[in-house]
């Protein structure tokens, strides 16, 4: 079975995959705000907190994430900062996403489009 | 005591081995109390003096380090010089918003209606995270980057569009439902 039929319709798109990676990285205390630093840092880019939302909603729908709710702190008015987690089952999917880029970014390919 | 502190008039000459002195400091420019320079620092109402003199923007920076903190002179003391107090301190953090930020005010708050339409269209299990982040994003990035005004239009926007991403994630999950059941329980 190719990679592509495992993945199947729980594949992962570029942003699903740049918020999956933030939130990795920052091993449990990844929330919206720190996302959106994190993707800035790295890439460039600047996103919007309904487009973080609206992700990690379906990450979490798909399993790739869990989250828990933190404390109340006083910068945030009181509020509490909704945590994520990576699964281990988003893992793979990073994993499985990179082996098929790999595969076609093969050097033939990569060859003939440089 | 150091009694440069105390006199309200710091120079090279009174700050001898304990300090190095980057402009003078006429009386009642400051408003610090005096500080025990043997204690190395610990005075706590001495370091929330410095920590209110930066809030209000008398200095514009107070960096602290294992051999000593440099406080940046603010435009109430015409800028441009410093103190460099040798010796350990403790940390001093300069948690305020940079002076010269378009727009910046003490009493900036995001916008009522921003707040509103997140208590309105917002799941209630979600509207605490919401308030939280846009509240966090209004404080720490627009109101510096852009001003109070465009600030607080921002926040609406993005309570707007954040509502949106809501709504869409649950219409998409009934589409998707739709679909496969629709089609005979194969998608």
């Amino acid at each position: 079975m190719t990679l592509g039929v495992v993945l199947g319709r729980h594949g992962l798109g570029e942003f699903e995959r740049h918020v999956l990676l933030a939130i990795g990285h920052q091993g449990g205390q990844a929330y919206a705000v720190s996302i959106i630093d994190e993707i800035h840092r790295r890439t460039g880019k600047r996103v919007s907190l309904g487009a973080v939302y609206a992700t990690v909603d379906r990450l979490a729908k798909k399993g790739f994430v869990s989250s828990e709710l933190g404390e109340p702190t006083p910068e945030r008015g009181g509020k509490r900062k909704r945590f994520y987690r990576i699964e281990a089952r988003g893992e793979r999917a990073l994993s499985q996403t990179r082996e098929l880029d790999q595969q076609m970014w093969a050097p033939a390919i990569v060859g003939a489009l440089i | 005591m150091n009694p440069g502190v105390r006199r309200g008039r710091l120079t090279a000459a009174t700050a001898g081995s304990n300090g190095d002195v980057g402009r003078t400091v006429n009386p009642g420019e400051m408003s610090l109390p005096p500080m025990d320079w043997n204690t190395g620092g610990t005075d706590a109402s001495w370091m929330a003096a410095v920590q209110e003199s930066v809030r209000r923007g008398s200095l514009t920076a107070a960096m602290a380090g294992s051999n000593g903190i440099n406080i940046f002179l603010g435009p109430e003391q015409g800028g441009g010089g410093f103190i460099s107090i040798v010796g350990a301190v403790p940390t001093v953090t300069n948690n305020a918003p940079s002076q010269g930020s378009p727009g910046y005010s003490d009493t900036s708050a995001p916008p009522f209606i921003g707040e509103l339409i997140v208590d309105l269209f917002v799941p209630l299990n979600r509207q605490d995270e919401l308030h939280g982040d846009l509240l966090e994003m209004f404080n720490r990035r627009w109101v510096p980057t852009y001003g109070v005004r465009v600030a607080q239009l921002i926040h609406v926007a993005q309570a707007l569009q954040s509502i949106v991403a809501f709504r869409i994630t649950a219409l998409l999950a009934l589409i998707d439902w739709l679909m496969r059941h629709c089609s005979g329980g194969t998608g």
